[in-house]
């Protein structure tokens, strides 16, 4: 039974709602047939939906267990945690999302966090673009030169220092980058198709938990 | 009345040929026939990873992205990233490494803790408590999942599924604490940080040939090789618009777009 409820079951929905949704996408069906493909469209955002109550729940349940347990060093931000998940909806019901308070709150710490973390990624690019910058063979040093003009195709000073750096910049960005792209684009698609046809026909097993 | 929604008839088509295809691989596949894959060095290095975190006795991290939901477009994505996390897991298990996943989509939560839990059920072991950690997507999952990777220095890293900025971020935080990386994103963008940083990248239809190329089912592999031939004629017919678009002839971009 169980094997029927884990594995054909959802084999067997995943089938059905593939098709119903790729046909009515193709052809044109009576309205009867294309309310129930947008009804199942709509059915995975509400889905979704109810998956964030069930997110919260699973997050607070395995906070509570830090807080519990007392886990060294980290029992505390788990406790803060729990603190917030409650305050904003509290505040949210008795001042609303309009009030100073709610405003004040949210603006001085989930805004700062946010800018500071985008702010620590520079760092992590810059380490980043130092291990993609190392001469190691042909391919690097492509690109690195490639990376150098485009650098200075976007910085001021590169059209001041040669006036061809923009122009080819801007074609190393239109010509080989935009066709790059493209190949992986069109790639993907094809990945992409095999993906559905593996799945609509039950071949794809991996998001099941894989073979038993 | 047209049977076909307009500007869709070329896309069906295209569907129809690909489908065609796929079973004809499969045919030959399930004749026995050995059909060639090419090697995905990624997916053969996560023995390794895990071997390497048992040895040092390190937790093995995953991630299967920090964007997206399993209603929209990068579904597949977040589906590739679970076949990912089902042939780790397996792993883990068999070989008694430690596993941390950080896990930001609570629509992908219940799947991924099954996927686990089927995983070391099957090894005869229970699941460790807080080896699946939801962490909120957006800046707290950054900056968590990062922290994760730091404070219990993982061995091993895999991110794979549809990333935001956060690859870079998790990326260079795993290669700080010197983990073997392997990451895979069909996210254009994301694609540059990944094959800068990490050991092994898979490059966007890699990820979703990871269960596939893990089972070496005659269906899974057939489906594989069947892309090859299609690839190619995309190739050429791609050649063949910009030669005839070159030359202001029309008929096979009509054709396309019909």
């Amino acid at each position: 039974m169980s094997q029927t409820f884990r594995r054909y079951i959802p084999m067997a929905l995943s089938a059905a709602v593939g098709f119903i949704t790729i046909i009515t996408y193709f052809f044109y069906f009576p309205l009867v047939i294309q309310n129930a493909s947008s009804a199942l469209v709509s059915w995975g955002s509400i889905l979704t939906a109810f998956a964030q109550g069930l997110g919260t729940i699973f997050l607070l349940r395995s906070h509570a267990r830090r807080v519990i347990r007392r886990d060294q060093g980290e029992w505390i931000y788990s406790l803060v945690i729990i603190i917030s998940t409650f305050i904003f909806p509290v505040l949210f019901f008795t001042h609303g999302d309009t009030s100073t308070l709610y405003k004040t709150l949210y603006q001085t710490i989930n805004n700062n966090i946010g800018a500071g973390v985008w702010g620590i990624l520079i760092f992590a690019l810059t380490g980043a673009v130092y291990r993609a910058f190392r001469l190691q063979n042909l391919n690097s040093t492509f690109l690195l030169v490639s990376c150098l003009i485009v650098m200075l195709q976007i910085a001021p000073v590169g059209g001041v220092i040669w006036s061809g750096f923009p122009i080819l910049g801007n074609w190393i960005m239109d010509i080989p980058t935009t066709g790059g792209y493209r190949g992986i684009m069109v790639t993907a698609a094809f990945g992409l198709i095999a993906l559905g046809f593996r799945t609509l026909f039950g071949y794809e097993k991996g998001y099941l938990g894989g073979e038993e | 009345m047209s049977l076909f929604i307009e500007g869709r008839t070329f896309s069906f088509i295209v569907i129809l040929i690909s489908f065609a295809t796929f079973y004809y691989m499969i045919q030959r596949a399930k004749r026995g026939e050995k059909l060639f894959i090419r090697k995905l060095a990624g997916l053969d290095a996560m023995t390794e990873m895990v071997g390497r975190a048992v040895e040092t006795n390190r937790p093995v991290f995953f991630c299967s992205g920090t964007t997206g939901t399993l209603s929209s477009s990068l579904a597949p994505q977040l589906l590739a990233g679970v076949s990912a996390l089902t042939h780790l897991s397996k792993l883990t298990a068999q070989n008694g490494a430690r596993l941390i996943v950080a896990e930001s989509h609570p629509d992908l939560l219940p799947m991924i803790d099954a996927v686990v839990k089927t995983n070391y059920d099957i090894n005869g072991l229970e699941v460790p408590p807080d080896t699946v950690q939801y962490i909120p997507t957006g800046t707290s999952f950054t900056i968590a999942a990062g922290s994760i990777i730091k404070r219990e220095n993982a061995a091993a890293s895999v991110l794979i599924g549809p990333f935001s900025h956060a690859s870079v971020f998790l990326a260079q935080c795993a290669a700080e604490v010197g983990a073997l990386q392997v990451a895979g994103t069909a996210r254009t963008l994301q694609i540059p940080f990944f094959a800068a940083i990490c050991d092994y990248c898979l490059i966007a239809e890699d990820i979703y040939v990871i269960d596939a190329y893990v089972s070496r089912r005659p269906e899974s592999v057939g489906s594989i090789v069947g892309e090859d031939p299609l690839k190619i004629a995309a190739g050429i017919l791609c050649v063949l618009v910009a030669i005839l678009a070159t030359l202001n002839i029309s008929w096979l971009t009509d054709l396309l777009s019909l």
